[in-house]
């Protein structure tokens, strides 16, 4: 008989866990943070946001500063697998769709968050950007990050 | 020193552009952070030690942009721009640039 031979079930059953546990963590890491966005996204619905660049000349300001705000993201498991599966057909990826829509409401909050702490009424200006982060040998990106930036200014 | 990404200080008028300012930064984690993160990729979520090492690693560009406009008598920068490249696994590259130059009155806080 051959030594290897109870590799084999490990070989098979190791990504079919994964799928499990990524399909089950990723449900689950995805409904709470988009909870979480939306509590935060309340609370931070006083400031203004704009990407104009000309502020109204008609504003009294007292402050101007930068503000950003940052986040990296990764898909789990089974939505990576699931990526690689529609790419095969071609279509709307959802679940990369979802991830992005995360990160970027994620990385606004923490603008928004870090402008409210500087006592600010308004963001002007907001730029977003997207980067892949860690292109990995097997050439499929790690993680993403997106960020958020702007002018926060304060009216007296 | 004034850092917005608006084209003018809200308030205060441009006496003089000195030219474009830049800084730059590479930086990686330690291997302890990319398992972590290979981890995530199994669990899916945030890769915090990547947020962080982004956020320092911006904070450091903006610092060397913002001693390149002291050096050259700016007392703020404007229109300032970011841009993230990851140059190979684990590391990623920081960019931050922006327009220095002197506004009429300084406020009191940076």
């Amino acid at each position: 008989m051959n030594s290897d031979s109870f590799l084999v079930p490990i070989y098979f059953l190791t990504p079919v866990l994964l799928l499990i546990l990524g399909f089950i963590s990723g449900k689950a890491a995805e409904h709470f943070h988009f909870a979480r966005l939306k509590i935060k996204e309340e609370e931070l619905s006083s400031i203004m946001m704009c990407n104009m660049k000309t502020i109204p000349t008609n504003w009294k300001l007292d402050r101007a500063f930068l503000v950003s705000g940052s986040v990296v993201i990764a898909n789990d498991y089974f939505k990576t697998f699931a990526a690689t599966l529609r790419n095969l057909i071609g279509g709307r990826m959802r679940s990369y769709e979802a991830l992005l829509e995360r990160g970027r409401r994620e990385a606004i909050v923490r603008m928004l968050e870090e402008a409210r702490n500087g006592s600010a009424n308004a963001v002007w200006n907001v730029r977003l950007a997207t980067s892949p982060i860690q292109a990995e040998q097997t050439g499929r990106s790690s993680g993403i990050e997106l960020l958020a930036f702007g002018t926060a200014l304060r009216a007296s | 020193m004034i850092v917005v990404n608006t084209e003018s200080v809200p308030g205060l008028p441009i006496l003089e552009v000195k030219g474009l300012v830049q800084g730059n930064t590479v930086r990686a984690k330690h291997v302890g952070r990319d398992i972590a993160a290979s981890f995530k990729n199994i669990f899916g979520g945030e890769l915090r030690g990547y947020t962080e090492l982004l956020t320092e690693a911006r904070r450091e560009a903006l610092g060397r942009m913002l001693r390149q406009a002291q050096a050259i008598g700016a007392n703020a920068v404007v229109n300032v721009r970011f841009a993230t490249s990851s140059i190979t696994s684990g590391a990623a590259e920081l960019y931050a640039y922006g327009t220095a130059v002197v506004v009429d009155t300084p406020t009191p806080d940076s």
